[in-house]
């Protein structure tokens, strides 16, 4: 068999990236395709080494435009709709999109 | 923040335009390398052999349109193996908590 791969290893992928400098007080929001990663397995999961204090809040409305639920979310990660969005943009002064 | 490489990907190359074009309206500009960005930075690039123009002379410029501040996270040149010998242009390499606090100071935070 060959495989044929066009993507460097974990570095680069932008979650990873992020977690890797999120620190205690950071907020961390899942958007677009970021959401399945609130709905891994907790072996699988990116959060299972989480810091503390550093929330971790997925777009409701991402999540269930993808057939997923709030169910399948792993524990502790807050469930934000538009508004919420907004509230967090409000809240925090600095802002960084991850890709 | 750049944290794509330079080619193979347009990204990186339009926002350092978008940098530029800041930086000629006198805004303060300071450019971060990090993550896979840090490949941005390699000297004797040669897109040409898969048919991509050769963006890094962009790299050059940068001084030209005095963007001094080019920031280049430490972590990220160790662990991709890159030394400031092999870049194409003068930087500060600085630790990420360092990095951290630099960018609570900023007005805006743009990434790509």
């Amino acid at each position: 068999m060959l495989y044929i791969v066009n993507k460097s290893s974990a570095p680069g992928n932008a979650l990873s990236e992020c977690l890797s400098r999120a620190i205690e007080g950071d907020v961390i929001l899942l958007i677009e395709n970021a959401v399945y990663a609130a709905t891994l397995a907790e072996e699988e999961s990116s959060f299972k080494h989480l810091e503390k204090g550093i929330r971790v809040a997925v777009l409701l409305p991402d999540l269930t435009a993808r057939g997923l639920t709030a169910k399948q979310c792993i524990e502790g990660v807050e469930l934000v709709d538009y508004v919420g969005f907004v509230e967090l943009v409000e809240n925090n002064k600095v802002i960084r999109s991850w890709f | 923040m750049v944290d794509k490489p330079l080619h193979g990907n347009i990204r990186t190359q339009e926002f350092i335009d978008i940098a530029l074009m800041a930086a000629a309206f006198e805004q303060h500009v300071t450019l971060v390398f990090e993550a896979d960005g840090v490949y941005a930075l390699l000297k004797q690039q040669a897109p040409e052999l898969i048919g991509l123009k050769n963006a890094s002379p962009i790299l050059k410029a940068l001084e030209l349109y005095d963007i001094n501040d080019v920031w280049v996270e430490e972590e990220s040149m160790l662990t991709r193996g890159v030394q400031p010998e092999a870049f194409e242009i003068d930087v500060k390499v600085m630790a990420r908590q360092n990095l951290k606090q630099q960018m609570l100071l900023a007005d805006q935070v743009f990434s790509f």
